[in-house]
């Protein structure tokens, strides 16, 4: 194996990683069965932020977590679950099926995205026993973006 | 007794400094996603860094040689180049997530945003690696990395079902929602969380740091043949964990925070806090070996003086090395990359890029001319060469995989 | 021919070799070789090559391994090529190669003193152990 071919190997490989590291988690999507399979990568990204958020709050409420460890997970959570968001508005939908798709998908994100928000608040100014009354519309988020998950598979 | 002590230390540290961020994300996550489908991996992974260290300190202690020196001097230096530029990056890329790990984990107990924290983490690791003696180095963070053991007690705390867990796990199949290319894709992300190569620099270069000879070799087989499986089982506490409490939520791992969560569940605040020194002890820890491993392997093959064991003014060109990288790691991450992408980034390609150095140390540990009467038996060398089979198998799998899941989506 | 099976042998075992210096300083490896065709028609190894310059060369960077070599001797305002050693001033040919000569005198040595004078030494707590 020649010096060249391996660094050229190892320059694709280290270019390809960078790559990986800050592409956007979704690309473009050409036919309604692509974006439908964004849209549910979407929702499961999405249900797994809101689940760690609901979890966070239960933990917080019944004394089992720490006060900075609940706030800035929560705060991760919540740029998570934007980015997430951002991600699946910035794809076109390539027709109008699609757009019913694309219309409930953002308009349950939207939801999940306020109540994350909620709850972040709370425990940012130490409201840390009552976490789990105020995240209690996650459960209700949570529960519809599973719906959604299954009407689309 | 003082060495029945030593070995002890030894042990412990082993265990403790086994799991670094990789094993910690990989663990978890798969635990998280794959239920414990993907269980076989860890034990298949421990055999395999088992042999590799053990070859490699043994290889290090019997001609005070390390990895990198002798790859060049047995293989060529234009094999021994591309080698030293793949190792070298991979290294950078773990050096990367594990001092974003360590910033982290400092955020998590100060809700100072990590990004910040990352320079700060850098520099104090930085500080530790300039000034902290090298076997001190080694077992302060070794046995701090036991606190990680709370992840075995959160398993018992929460008394699962031991018959199902172990049905579950002796029979893996490629769970609903999963292709066979994301199974295949997590399964070599876990193998190289496991066998990690800058352990292997880190542990052949120590072993000519803290001298070895021919009479260590019964404490180097205690380290490995003890400390690693323990380790091992370390990694599968955090799996199961994560398969028993995140799993039945939904719950994806893609942030470090939500590694120590079923800790804090089945502990209480006590555990999570433990869980936490735990992380940033094996972020920590890693930190130290990866920016020394740097080090190494650049002033191996170049034959510079090296070696925490110098005063730097006698190794300077070394120091500067690992210098440089943490100041490149430092770089990368206030780019603000996702920590938990470079982490699987890294384990993947080191996974692939393990046959190069594996191979280098299983000739050399046959060579009478290094190792003297001590060559592999013929059982080991049987295993060894079927780990070799499978590492290159895993080697050309990599980047098609990579490819084909798009990263693992 | 027992002479030139030796010298292919000492050839395959002197490259990529580690070099110490008098002190047992590591100063480098084994870059290169210098050989000579004597009167009888054999190879004779009459110089170790060493430095970036002679590795460069070696793994066919020639024009680079040139230039290397001529930065680091001007560099050193040096007559001679510093990185062609003779082969007397090998002593102990074995694991690694002890040469009668200084590491200072070396050019894969001029890396190391610029290291320390630009950066190691601009470093603080360098501690007790450092001062020497």
């Amino acid at each position: 194996m020649s010096t060249r071919s391996s660094m050229r190997a190892i320059l694709l490989a280290a270019l390809m990683t960078l790559v990986g590291c800050v592409e956007h988690r979704v690309g473009p999507a050409r036919t309604a069965d692509d974006y439908d399979r964004k849209a549910r990568t979407t929702a499961s990204a999405a249900i797994s932020a809101v689940e760690t958020v609901r979890f966070l709050a239960e933990l917080s409420s019944a004394g089992d977590s720490l006060a900075t460890f609940t706030s800035v997970s929560v705060s991760e959570q919540e740029d998570a679950l934007a980015a997430i968001r951002s991600d699946f508005e910035s794809i076109q939908p390539p027709g109008s099926p699609s757009d019913e798709v694309r219309s409930q998908l953002v308009g349950l994100l939207d939801a999940a995205v306020e109540h994350v928000a909620t709850v972040r608040i709370a425990a940012r100014r130490g409201q840390l026993g009552e976490l789990a009354d105020i995240g209690a519309p996650l459960a209700g988020d949570s529960a519809a973006l599973n719906s959604f998950l299954q009407a689309l598979s | 007794m003082k060495k029945v002590l030593g070995i002890a230390l030894g042990v412990l540290s082993a265990i403790g400094g086994f799991v670094d961020i990789g094993d910690l994300v990989a663990n978890s996550a798969t635990g998280a996603r794959f239920d414990l489908n993907l269980a076989w991996v860890v034990p298949f992974g421990v055999i395999g860094i088992i042999i590799y260290a053990e070859m490699s300190g043994r290889v290090a202690a019997l001609c005070q040689r390390p990895v990198f020196d002798l790859v060049r001097e047995r293989l060529g230096p234009r094999f021994g180049a591309g080698n030293l530029v793949a190792s070298f990056f991979i290294n950078l890329l773990t050096l990367t997530a594990e001092i974003a790990g360590v910033a982290i984990a400092v955020s998590l107990l100060t809700s100072v945003n990590y990004v910040l924290l990352i320079p700060f983490a850098a520099v104090l690791v930085w500080v530790v690696c300039w000034r902290l003696p090298f076997n001190i180095m080694e077992q302060v963070f070794g046995l701090m990395g036991m606190a990680l053991l709370v992840f075995v007690v959160a398993v018992w705390k929460i008394g699962p079902d031991w018959g199902d867990l172990a049905s579950k796990a002796t029979h893996p199949t490629v769970p609903n929602g999963e292709t066979p290319f994301t199974y295949a894709y997590y399964a070599i992300a876990l193998f190289g969380a496991a066998m990690t190569p800058y352990e292997v620099f880190f542990f052949s270069s120590g072993a000519v740091e803290d001298r070895w000879s021919a009479a260590d070799l019964g404490e180097n087989k205690a380290n490995v043949f003890i400390g690693f499986p323990l380790g091992g089982v370390l990694s599968l506490a955090i799996m199961v964990c994560a398969s028993l409490v995140l799993a039945p939520r939904a719950i994806d791992v893609a942030q470090l925070s939500q590694v120590p969560l079923p800790v804090a569940s089945a502990v209480g605040r006590v555990g999570l806090a433990f869980a936490i020194l735990g992380i940033f002890a094996a972020t920590f820890g890693a930190a130290l070996e990866t920016s020394l491993s740097s080090g190494y392997v650049v002033a191996q093959y170049l034959g510079w003086p090296w070696g925490k064991y110098h005063p730097p003014t006698r190794a300077s060109r070394f120091h500067v090395v690992v210098l440089a990288s943490i100041v490149v790691a430092v770089l990368i991450g206030l780019t603000g990359v996702d920590p938990v992408k470079v982490t699987e980034y890294s384990i993947v390609l080191s996974a692939a890029a393990l046959p190069l150095t594996y191979f280098p140390i299983l000739v050399i540990a046959n060579d009478r001319r290094y190792v003297q009467d001590h060559t592999n038996g013929r059982f080991l060398n049987a295993v060894a060469t079927l780990y070799l089979i499978v590492l290159v198998l895993v080697a050309v799998a990599t980047i098609p995989l990579m490819i084909i899941t798009k990263g693992g989506a | 021919m027992n002479t030139n099976a030796r010298v292919l042998h000492a050839t395959l075992d002197l490259l990529d070799r580690q070099l110490r210096d008098r002190h047992g300083v590591l100063c480098g490896n084994v870059d290169d070789l210098e050989v000579e065709h004597a009167e009888d028609g054999r190879l004779y190894v009459t110089h170790i090559v060493t430095g970036a310059g002679a590795l460069a060369y070696r793994l066919r960077r020639r024009r680079l391994g040139r230039w290397l070599n001529r930065f680091s001797n001007r560099m050193a305002d040096a007559e001679a090529d510093r990185s062609m050693i003779p082969l007397v001033l090998a002593s102990q040919i074995g694991p690694a190669i002890d040469l009668a000569v200084d590491a200072a005198d070396l050019p894969t040595h001029d890396g190391e003193r610029w290291a320390r004078v630009h950066v190691v030494e601009h470093i603080p707590l360098r501690g007790r152990r450092a001062r020497d």
